[in-house]
């Protein structure tokens, strides 16, 4: 597939030249609008490309000369022209917006200055359009101020000879912060969490130490310990699933977990576990299988070198976490990983663990099943559709761009084109969720229409979480498909399989449903790319009858 | 001497997308190819001022044209 386009757009010169641009050139087709036009720039014909606004207060306002009046209305036309994007574009936007202005503590003392005042509105306003607008993210510049002082950011020489706010380290800050929201519109978090025990979730050995022994809670290292456990809780609850993996009596674990005063984290909160004396990358490919989650969604976090070393090894795909020596900044690395970092914790994230413990019950019932089928009839499965909705449009994007096993096709869609997608006539977006006798499985499939023509349907998505893969829910899927369909008067259904190292699982599954491969290939492509339809696999239809 | 050379050797091939120095590097300067035009001069200086831990003045960045420009200038401080 081609890269897409990204613009990237500064209120002042962003030296072109600097050797970082180019880490964004591995996606995008990069180029540099005129700078110090960035209305222009919103107001071009570019909504099918990504768009990275770096707006410097200063460059637009002229604080000895504009009154609040002109102020005000200079923004306003700022922010006209970013909502008339991001509600035309599919693509995603950014913007940074940055103040250069230092303030004195004195003259801030007792009231704002306007500069401040305008730079918080700014600020404020850009907020309220990115959480109204999913394509829309805003990078908060004063973030970088923890990273580099303001000193090391901007650079007055370089203003004055070249019209460029910044330093070679600001526009480092800058493109960073445009790779990783990027990055994360078009790959999914880690998933998964493995942590070994002693000397990592408390001091010492608990099989030497006992209960009494081990260091965590009151102060010092026991405390780095224990604010350790809270950040992996906060982890928990924006839906990363927590493991263990440790070589120890299993007995004696669970013993601190229910015992000790100073843990955070109880037994109910992990949501799988290997506690035994084999090799740790062997226990992470059981968990991997238990959980039916591949490991390139795991991280694991040893403090003994020896082991990270068997698991990087070992299992290439897994993240290995470099924890440095000393405890007391473990707090920190953990909650500074960018593996697990996301723009939204969605419904869906905060029952994670609680979903993924049924889901493990499922598992071990369904392995031991003699018979699958009548397994299956048993279990009082209960699939139920949603349209797409506010509430559920995250998690919509996170089906998108996470399902590679039981996916159709290999498009991923962000929210803004999902959003774009289901405005169009006729289409149709519907998530599917599932339950059964061992719990909620929570959303779990996506499947989306797209009127070609009167009539003429076709299946932009279909896919199925892993986890309700092996339950013929895709079956029940198609059924509700075709009669989506006959409710539309479509008489003719399209659909694309593009096969992909990853889902060998759906092979076939179009023809067993019926579909057969279309011959006669160019009207029907023409049709699909005025509706920026790209066709990458191969191509089958289904004639419906209306009965 | 030759220190200074070779680091600026690389940093030049890395600013102007080279695989090579040209031969007599020494006695090139702004202007010998298309890609060392103002801009490009910006983008050189900036990197050797990254390189060797200095600052250029707005005027010597205006001033700083050619190989032995920059040479005589670090043999300088």
């Amino acid at each position: 597939m081609s890269r897409e386009n990204l613009i990237i757009a500064g209120s002042s010169f962003l030296l072109p030249f600097h050797p970082d641009w180019k880490t964004l050139e591995k996606s995008y087709q990069v180029s540099f609008a005129e700078f110090g036009n960035i209305l222009k720039t919103l107001n071009e014909d570019n909504f099918d490309d990504v768009l990275a606004i770096i707006l410097i207060l200063e460059d637009i306002i002229d604080f000895n000369e504009d009154d609040s009046k002109i102020i005000d209305s200079k923004l306003a036309l700022v922010f006209e022209s970013i909502e008339l994007r991001v509600s035309n574009s599919r693509k995603s936007t950014i913007i940074i917006p940055v103040s250069v202005t230092q303030q004195n503590v004195v003259d801030e003392a007792k009231y704002e200055s306007l500069e401040i005042s305008t730079y918080r509105k700014l600020t404020n306003s850009l907020r309220d359009i990115a959480n109204k607008y999913t394509g829309f993210y805003l990078i908060d510049s004063s973030l970088f101020y923890l990273k580099h002082s303001k000193e090391a950011i901007f650079d007055n020489r370089n203003w004055y000879f070249s019209h460029s706010r910044f330093s070679l380290t600001g526009i480092s800050l800058l493109i960073t912060g445009i790779n990783d929201v990027l990055n994360r519109t078009k790959a999914p978090a880690s998933k998964v969490l493995v942590l070994d025990c002693d000397n990592t979730l408390w001091g010492g050995v608990i099989g030497e130490d006992l209960i009494t022994g081990i260091t965590l809670g009151e102060d010092g290292l026991g405390k780095a310990f224990q604010d350790f456990q809270k950040e992996i809780k906060r982890l928990l609850n924006r839906g990363v699933l927590i493991c263990l993996a440790s070589k120890n009596n299993e007995r004696d674990v669970w013993e601190v977990f229910s015992n000790h005063r100073g843990m955070i984290l109880k037994k109910d909160d992990i949501s799988h576990w290997r506690i035994n004396w084999n090799a740790k990358s062997t226990n992470l490919i059981e968990i991997s299988a238990d959980l039916g989650l591949s490991l390139d969604s795991f991280v694991f976090w040893d403090d003994s070198p020896i082991e990270r070393e068997e698991v990087t090894s070992q299992l290439k795909n897994v993240k290995v976490v470099e924890v440095p020596k000393n405890i007391e900044d473990w707090p920190q690395i953990l909650r500074n990983l960018s593996c697990f970092t996301k723009f939204e914790i969605t419904n869906e994230d905060i029952e994670k663990n609680k979903q993924y413990k049924n889901l493990t019950k499922f598992n071990l019932e369904f392995k031991k099943a003699l018979d699958r089928k009548s397994f299956l009839n048993s279990i009082e499965m209960e699939m139920e559709t949603h349209i797409l909705a506010a509430d559920n449009l995250r998690r919509a994007e996170q089906l998108s761009l996470k399902t590679n096993q039981f996916n159709l096709r290999k498009q991923r869609y962000s929210s803004s084109e999902i959003q774009q997608i289901n405005s169009l006539d006729q289409s149709v977006i519907e998530l599917v969720s599932l339950r059964d006798r061992f719990g909620d499985h929570g959303t779990i499939a996506m499947l989306g229409l797209t009127k070609i023509e009167n009539s003429v349907f076709f299946l932009n998505t279909f896919l199925l979480s892993c986890r309700a893969i092996g339950r013929e829910v895709e079956v029940w899927m198609m059924k509700r498909i075709k009669s989506k369909c006959l409710e539309l008067n479509a008489h003719t259904l399209y659909a694309e399989f593009v096969k992909t190292e990853k889902n060998q699982i759906a092979d076939n599954f179009l023809e067993s449903q019926g579909f057969a491969k279309v011959t006669e290939y160019n009207s029907i492509f023409q049709k699909l790319s005025k509706l920026h339809i790209g066709i990458d696999g191969i191509l089958y239809i289904l004639k419906l009858e209306n009965k | 001497m030759t220190n200074f050379t070779d680091k600026l050797k690389v940093i030049f091939c890395e600013v102007f997308g080279l695989p090579e120095p040209f031969d007599n590097f020494i006695n090139f300067k702004i202007g010998d190819f298309d890609e060392w035009d103002s801009l490009g001069n910006y983008a050189f200086l900036l990197r050797i001022e990254e390189e060797f831990a200095i600052r250029f003045s707005t005027e010597e960045l205006s001033k700083l044209m050619s190989i032995s420009d920059i040479i005589n200038y670090l043999e300088a401080i």
